[in-house]
């Protein structure tokens, strides 16, 4: 390569644009004032924090609500998702790709205006309740995620050993507990992370469909966001990060739990 | 007798029939669910929304008249269309800047060592952060008042507040652009990354056996194989950034007029009457990404007819 030290700056500062807004993220949530051009505040303070889990500061109930929802959304990824990226990998059929692009349209086509039919449907049934409904919506905008991710997996995988098991007498339900299953775990693990995170961080949909009544955390945010309290709202982002950072040390830790099985198993 | 034995068999052979039809068509029941929910939601819902948008009885009872399409006659006006233009260029431009970058980004990090692996770590890093704290994120850092002018000011680069750029709430969208290529870039590195990865690893000691560069290479086989999935992935981030609302919403001065938030504002501001109108934006913004995706469809096939050569 030619060009290596233009090519290094280039990712350097692309580096930086990624990493360096975190750093004033966490000094304001511990700071009230903090004047320009100081590069750091002289007082120091956790009054946000303090705020933040105080009953008007509505951490927890957003933190509830948000998982109520987002797993919800993740059950019916899993029901709704597996066996249809199962079918759509190991069968040929006609007009395939147009299903599969059904599967995927909400990917590629902005999704709000079926949204807002959704939430028309949802007030005319009625009986629905608000996580659920919300949920619904949430799956509507995660299943491409969930299908695409555990779909390629599956064509990775192949269908030899499906033939072999069902030769030797193994029955559907089997073969895919038995061996589809347990060589699906890494892309399961992906994908159920990325269903969480997208669910979790959705605004729009979730305001359409319970009609801004359902407080998930992004709900919660949204309005201190646009007030520019930046001391509240740096702290309710690093909140906010919390879960995440949670969910991404869960899937490492389940997935080296994993691979370590594996290698076990197959000494 | 013999008849009677005849028709049994004759059920019979039908049954076994009819069973291994079942079984090779058993396989594709799995997808029945989601396909139904997609049918039912997706494809139902916006049929739904459409229908509210068209024939919205409030409207006909205020007017005393039978207007089916005034919502749609009531955008066609300079204004809006100038909405349309701008949320399509903001759309088009994050798609490819984040797309270029993102290729660039990763054909880099395919190319380095284990010892570069911290730096995938940083990359993934935006994936978890929803777009309305990127906003945020940035916002903090890019506003004149914000940390990137303190330490402009710092190393003496500017001595006024008003000297540092107008970057966040400007009149260009320079603050969504950012954002959303904060957010995005890192999008496109997670999906072409593993391909690349795989595609150097395959080619790389051939191209170099034909005595090709790396840069043509990259040129003669990574792109063109790469190609309809990178571009896949550009037309998902333009079809998002099309209609995602939170970004522009605050980092986008009130001059600039996005069509996510103007719908948003219509719906949720203005009362049952003026839903119509958020719904016929939404059906703009989602007719245009259809004829986006037609025309880069269309593009594809040409292009595999072409043989698949890149310009």
């Amino acid at each position: 390569m030619v060009k290596k030290p233009l090519e290094i700056t280039l990712i350097g500062i692309l580096t930086l644009f990624i990493l360096l807004p975190f750093i004033p993220l966490v000094i304001w949530s511990f700071t009230k004032h903090w004047p320009w051009p100081l590069l750091m505040p002289e007082n120091w303070t956790i009054e946000s924090w303090t705020y933040l889990f105080s009953i008007s500061g509505r951490a927890f109930e957003g933190i509830l609500n948000s998982f109520i929802v987002a797993a919800i959304a993740l059950l019916g990824n899993i029901v709704l998702g597996i066996p249809a990226a199962r079918a759509l990998a190991q069968n040929e059929f006609i007009g395939k790709n147009i299903v599969f692009s059904i599967l995927l349209a909400p990917l590629f086509i902005p999704y709000t205006i079926s949204i807002i039919g959704m939430h028309d449907f949802a007030l005319r049934l009625d009986f629905l309740n608000d996580y659920v409904s919300t949920a619904i919506a949430h799956i509507l905008v995660t299943l491409p995620y969930f299908v695409a991710t555990i779909w390629f997996q599956y064509r990775l995988m192949g269908k030899k050993l499906n033939e072999a098991a069902s030769i030797l007498g193994a029955n559907e339900w089997k073969i895919f507990l038995w061996i589809e299953f347990p060589l699906l775990v890494p892309s399961f693990l992906l994908g159920s992370f990325l269903v969480l995170v997208v669910s979790y961080s959705q605004y729009l949909p979730t305001w359409i469909m319970s009609g801004g009544t359902l407080l998930t955390l992004p709900l919660v945010i949204f309005p201190y966001a646009n007030s520019g309290n930046s001391s509240i709202v740096s702290a309710y982002s690093l909140l906010f990060f919390a879960p995440i950072l949670l969910l991404l040390i869960i899937y490492f830790l389940l997935l080296r739990i994993n691979n370590r099985k594996n290698t076990n198993e197959s000494r | 007798m013999s008849n009677g034995l005849n028709e049994d068999g004759l059920k019979m052979w039908e049954k076994n029939r009819l069973r291994v039809q079942l079984n090779s068509y058993k396989g594709l029941l799995g997808i029945l669910p989601a396909l139904l929910f997609m049918l039912f939601f997706f494809i139902g819902g916006s049929f739904h929304a459409l229908c509210l948008s068209i024939g919205s009885s409030h409207q006909i009872s205020l007017l005393g008249e039978e207007d089916l399409l005034w919502a749609y006659k009531e955008l066609m006006n300079p204004s809006f269309f100038q909405s349309v233009a701008v949320s399509v260029g903001i759309a088009a431009a994050v798609a490819v800047l984040s797309g270029i970058i993102g290729l660039l980004t990763a054909i880099f990090l395919a190319t380095k060592s284990a010892r570069w692996k911290w730096l995938h770590i940083i990359f993934q890093l935006p994936i978890g952060i929803p777009h309305l704290l990127a906003a945020y994120l940035l916002i903090q850092v890019f506003m004149q008042s914000g940390w990137y002018s303190r330490i402009a000011y710092y190393f003496g680069w500017i001595d006024k507040l008003e000297e540092f750029p107008v970057l966040v709430h400007d009149e260009w969208g320079i603050g969504v652009l950012l954002a959303y290529m904060w957010k995005e870039v890192p999008f496109i590195v997670l999906l072409i990354y593993p391909f690349i990865l795989k595609l150097i690893s395959d080619w790389r000691d051939q191209a170099r056996a034909l005595g090709s560069t790396f840069s043509q290479t990259v040129r003669w086989v990574i792109i063109p194989i790469l190609l309809p999935m990178w571009v896949g992935g550009m037309w998902v981030v333009f079809a998002f950034t099309l209609g995602a609302y939170e970004i522009p919403a605050l980092i986008a001065s009130t001059s600039f007029r996005s069509i996510p938030v103007e719908a948003f504002h219509e719906y949720s501001q203005f009362g049952l009457e003026r839903q119509p109108i958020a719904i016929a934006m939404n059906v703009v913004l989602a007719v245009i990404s259809l004829l986006v995706g037609s025309l880069l469809i269309y593009m594809q096939m040409d292009w595999y007819k072409r043989g698949r050569r890149v310009w």
